[in-house]
């Protein structure tokens, strides 16, 4: 199954959403994701047919995030 | 050894703080907030969970709000420098302790706000609605003295920065751990304490937790392990005010030391300290040369007549028992008790603190009062 990245804007909301992910089934582990225009960021590693769900539920959190392919 | 001097530092430390920090250094010793190898992970989730173990702890609304700092001047000096904005008039209460007042001194030197204080005797909320005026922007408080133990209630504090619209700062140095303190209830902009007292962690570790999880004024700047090309610190908290590495293992201890006082309760450490100070006060109160100041919540103050504080402290020493004398760092306090010219012994009790000792140290004072009573006080 193909892997994606959810940014999240620090490491601890990189924390909080995997924590939050875990509790709603999904598997999630934290990545360091290359630098963008701002720099370094963390994020979250999941399944890509698993994404849909995940976003929605930290969205339900008030969660900033964005979604970069995993190269 | 007999360790009075919990409201320095607290010792012993409960089996749950050693162990905490045993497994960060042995397990969790990468660099937080950095790197995504397995050792960096396990420190990022440690220090997250003692964000988490201290935001339910306290009734915090979000752990992102818990800051880590080295110890609680480290908080006071971030929350004062970021949130008191420049020509301000602030309030601070009569008992409070160096680490309020030199970051508002120097601020006030340099022209940029003043400060002025309440009395902390009779109606606090008159006391400072008395002294508010229309350029005051901000209460800064302690909840309780290190000199007395005097505590002042969090929901008086609370109620008059709300009615007034007030940027309320809380020192919860002494009372951390040792009282209830619950966010929800009484809300503030910034609560600080130290790690290593009431909280158990070892030295090294404080916090200060935010109501606003955007970050005000930056206050140090430095890495944050995100947003790395840009030259500002990132705008949320914690990172916001998290420049450099943290001290995992430092930050693993005072889980350690927060899964203690849960476990125990808060309510339960503070009957049983409250019962212990009782006791002492009624032992010190009983010996004739001993002057006893206002005391309480797991601290004693007092002085034997016409002795030096720092003297009756290094003979206590000599008998093993360790007690802090002199000023505390709070000369205001001291202002208010008229002993600013020798202090006061202050012996300060935790949960650890057993009757057997205190019963000992009693004996111990008696035993000075006769061995200085042939010298002359003006002698020594």
């Amino acid at each position: 199954m193909n892997k994606i990245a959810i940014a999240l804007s620090t490491p601890s909301a990189a924390i909080r959403a995997r924590g939050i992910l875990r509790k709603s089934g999904y598997t999630v582990k934290i990545i360091k994701l290359d630098g963008t225009d701002s720099g370094c960021t963390h994020g979250v590693e999941i399944d890509e047919r698993d994404l849909m769900g995940a976003v929605a539920r930290l969205r339900t959190y008030g969660i900033k995030y964005s979604v970069r392919q995993i190269k | 050894m007999i360790y009075l001097d919990n409201a320095a530092t607290s010792f012993p430390k409960p089996k749950s703080t050693y162990s905490a920090l045993w497994h960060a250094i042995k397990f969790a010793s990468g660099n937080a907030g950095r790197s995504s190898h397995k050792l960096a992970q396990a420190a990022a989730d440690t220090i997250y969970n003692t964000r988490e173990a201290i935001a339910d702890l306290f009734h915090a609304d979000s752990p992102e709000g818990v800051v880590f700092t080295y110890n609680a001047t480290h908080a006071l000096n971030m929350a004062i420098k970021s949130y008191v904005e420049e020509g301000a008039h602030v309030l601070i209460s009569d008992i409070e302790h160096n680490a309020v007042i030199r970051p508002l001194e120097i601020q006030r030197e340099r022209g940029s706000l003043i400060y002025d204080t309440f009395s902390t005797d009779g109606d606090i909320e008159a006391n400072i609605s008395s002294r508010i005026r229309p350029e005051t922007t901000c209460i800064i408080s302690t909840l309780q003295s290190n000199v007395t133990g005097r505590i002042i209630p969090a929901d008086i504090l609370s109620r008059v920065a709300e009615k007034y619209k007030l940027t309320l700062i809380l020192d919860a140095s002494q009372l951390a751990g040792h009282g209830e303190i619950n966010l929800k209830r009484t809300p503030c902009d910034v609560l600080c304490a130290p790690g290593h007292k009431g909280l158990f962690g070892i030295q090294g570790v404080g916090f200060a937790i935010f109501r606003d999880l955007k970050r005000r004024k930056s206050f140090i700047e430095g890495g944050s392990g995100s947003d790395s090309i840009d030259p500002r610190m990132p705008s949320l908290l914690p990172e916001g005010y998290e420049a450099g590495t943290l001290g995992a293992p430092s930050i693993a201890s005072l889980r350690g030391g927060v899964e203690y006082v849960k476990k125990r309760t808060v309510e339960e450490i503070s009957e049983q300290i409250h019962g212990m100070t009782n006791r002492l006060i009624d032992r010190i109160s009983s010996i004739n040369e001993a002057e006893l100041y206002p005391s309480g919540g797991g601290i004693v103050s007092f002085n034997l007549k016409g002795r030096s504080s720092s003297l009756i402290a290094s003979m206590l020493d000599e008998k093993s028992i360790c007690v802090r004398s002199g000023l505390h760092c709070a000369p205001s306090a001291h202002k208010k008790l008229g002993t600013l010219n020798r202090g006061t012994i202050r012996a300060s009790l935790s949960c650890f603190t057993t009757v057997k000792e205190l019963d000992l140290f009693y004996k111990s004072i008696r035993n000075i009062c006769d061995e200085v009573k042939s010298v002359p006080s003006s002698s020594i």
